[in-house]
């Protein structure tokens, strides 16, 4: 396959440079990496680049990791689709004149990358053809990981940010999900209404051994559930083998997060767009269908 | 202080149809403010009403839909005392760069700008950048994920929400910063509002009043709609058979 000159990696999370790494080896001869928390190396790294001090904010570094970049001229560049790595694509394109290719899952090199992205919030595929220099954010997945190798005499990159200043960092106490790995998933949406129905569908995903979620309103607005566990195109995709929908209307912002097996729908609008989108629906009330279905399900 | 708040129009993904082929048909829907952007425009809003002497400027770039008189009056009732609207054909469908290079050229043209904001992402694409790029083209300090902003002795204090950490860091202005979705919530404007909103001043400036081409760096190869997955969409009431039924759906996945 042909190959450009030079790519680099920006990454934080030992997966996701791994991943990258095969990815970049896969379109580039030489590839170089950024790592922006602990030393990790790859096979076929060919360069590797630390922070100073890499528990104060990656931000300090932006200037000095573009500068880096720059001076290279990679014809690629791969970041980590978190939300610093958004921040230093858009940093690092900026530089070079062109846009970041987001959210890609799928990349293609026939001289120029061509990527595949999903867009009008999951409705339609959007195919994207990359200017002289790709700067591409890439899914986690989109790639099998390159095998760990130790990060020997990294580059070690100071912080040029003046203007910016640290202040204090504090680890997230919130419970870590796997709602994307998850088989089954129970979503409320804001047909849930409050806590004691909330509970019934937690109850019902504890007797059918799924995880809970929800859509975006139930954890920005509604506060009934953490930010972690909400589904769409904003939040988490699942692909579980089954997804029950419960008080769900079934708006496309969310449901294009939802790629499931078999989808269940309760909901009491039967004119709701989520029954639309359903293999069994139930036209009912949570309160009502809940108990009850509960109660089948542990007889 | 001169404050930016930028926005886009974008049309309700519920109403979204598909041509056969290539590009979606947005003739039948209805448009509105991306609601990531409503939520930069309350932050700013709050920020601009403790402020003495700020001027708080709603900023969008777009096609002619720029110069809806509706949507115009329903972000001119959120707080903004003006708007400016960049429009021009290309500006529909342009990438984030080239939406960038004219924010960053219409925010020059404002002058004296302290402080641009962007929503996480547009309402529709949805790339989160064009918050970064704009940033980065005024040479600013930039920052993204943004979940608290204040202004405190002319520098911004903000707490950055990310995936494993929050972590606070003081700001220098100039800035360009974009806030996530949780920052807080947009406000529901009053009648009183609406109708001051009428009188405030907007602008329409064309693309070629700025020194930038609005043409897109990342080419746009296809758009096309996503196949669906076949659903079997059977839809019973929840009577006892209903519920035997439901139950019986999920003992065969479970």
């Amino acid at each position: 396959m042909e190959k450009c000159k030079s790519s680099f990696v920006v990454a934080a999370g030992k997966g996701a440079i791994l991943e990258l790494a095969a990815g970049a080896a896969q379109f580039a001869e030489k590839v170089s990496l950024v790592a922006l928390a602990a030393p990790v190396s790859a096979q076929g790294i060919d360069a590797v680049y630390t922070l100073e001090d890499p528990n104060a904010s990656v931000a300090l570094y932006a200037k000095a990791i573009v500068k880096l970049i720059c001076e290279q001229k990679p014809e690629l560049v791969l970041v980590e689709q978190s939300r610093n790595g958004r921040l230093l694509a858009g940093l690092i394109a900026a530089a070079f004149g062109t846009s970041v290719q987001t959210d890609v899952s799928e990349i293609e090199y026939d001289g120029a990358f061509v990527t595949k992205r999903a867009g009008y919030g999951g409705l339609a595929v959007k195919v994207e053809r990359s200017a002289e220099t790709a700067v591409i954010c890439v899914s986690s997945g989109s790639f099998p990981a390159a095998g760990e190798v130790p990060c020997e005499a990294p580059v070690v990159l100071k912080a040029e940010g003046e203007g910016i200043t640290f202040v204090e960092k504090k680890e997230k106490l919130q419970q870590r999900t796997n709602l994307s790995a998850a088989r089954r998933v129970v979503c409320v949406g804001r047909g849930i209404g409050d806590e004691e129905k909330l509970a019934l569908a937690e109850e019902l995903a504890g007797v059918i051994e799924a995880e809970m979620g929800c859509t975006r309103p139930v954890a920005e607005e509604d506060h009934l559930m953490p930010t972690n566990r909400y589904i769409g195109v904003s939040g988490v995709s699942v692909k579980p083998e089954l997804y029950v929908a419960v008080g769900v209307s079934g708006q496309v912002q969310h449901t294009s997060g939802v790629s499931a097996t078999r989808v269940i729908a309760i909901n009491k609008d039967e004119h709701a767009p989520i029954f639309s989108e359903c293999d069994f629906g139930v036209v009912g009330e949570a309160k009502d269908v809940l108990p009850k279905l509960i109660a089948l399900l542990k007889d | 202080m001169k404050i930016v708040a930028c926005y886009k129009l974008v049309p309700d993904e519920n109403q979204i149809s598909f041509k056969q082929q290539g590009m979606p048909d947005l003739s039948a829907c209805e448009w509105q403010i991306g609601q990531y952007d409503l939520c930069a425009i309350e932050a700013v809003a709050r920020i601009a009403e403790k402020q003495d002497d700020c001027q708080l400027i709603a900023l969008t770039a777009g096609a002619d839909i720029v110069e809806n008189s509706k949507l115009k009056k329903s972000v001119l009732s959120r707080g903004p005392h003006e708007m400016v609207a960049v429009k021009d054909e290309k500006l529909g469908f342009a990438d984030s760069y080239a939406v960038a290079k004219v924010l960053a050229e219409a925010v020059e043209s404002i002058g004296d700008v302290s402080l641009v904001v962007f929503g996480e992402g547009s309402g529709d694409v949805y790339a989160q950048q064009v918050g970064n790029l704009t940033g980065a083209l005024l040479g600013w300090n930039t920052l993204n994920a943004v979940s608290s902003l204040e202004l405190v002795d002319g520098e911004l204090v903000v707490e950055r929400n990310l995936e494993d950490c929050t972590e606070t860091l003081k700001v220098a202005l100039p800035a360009a910063v974009s806030v996530t979705s949780n920052i807080c919530l947009p406000r529901l404007a009053s009648m009183k509002e609406i109708l001051k909103a009428g009188k405030k001043p907007s602008t329409i400036k064309a693309l070629d009043e700025l020194n930038t081409d609005g043409v897109s760096r990342v080419e746009t190869v296809s758009l096309a709609a996503k196949s669906k997955a076949q659903r079997d969409c059977t839809v019973v009431a929840a009577d006892d058979e209903g519920l035997e039924r439901l139950a019986a759906e999920i003992r065969k996945m479970i």
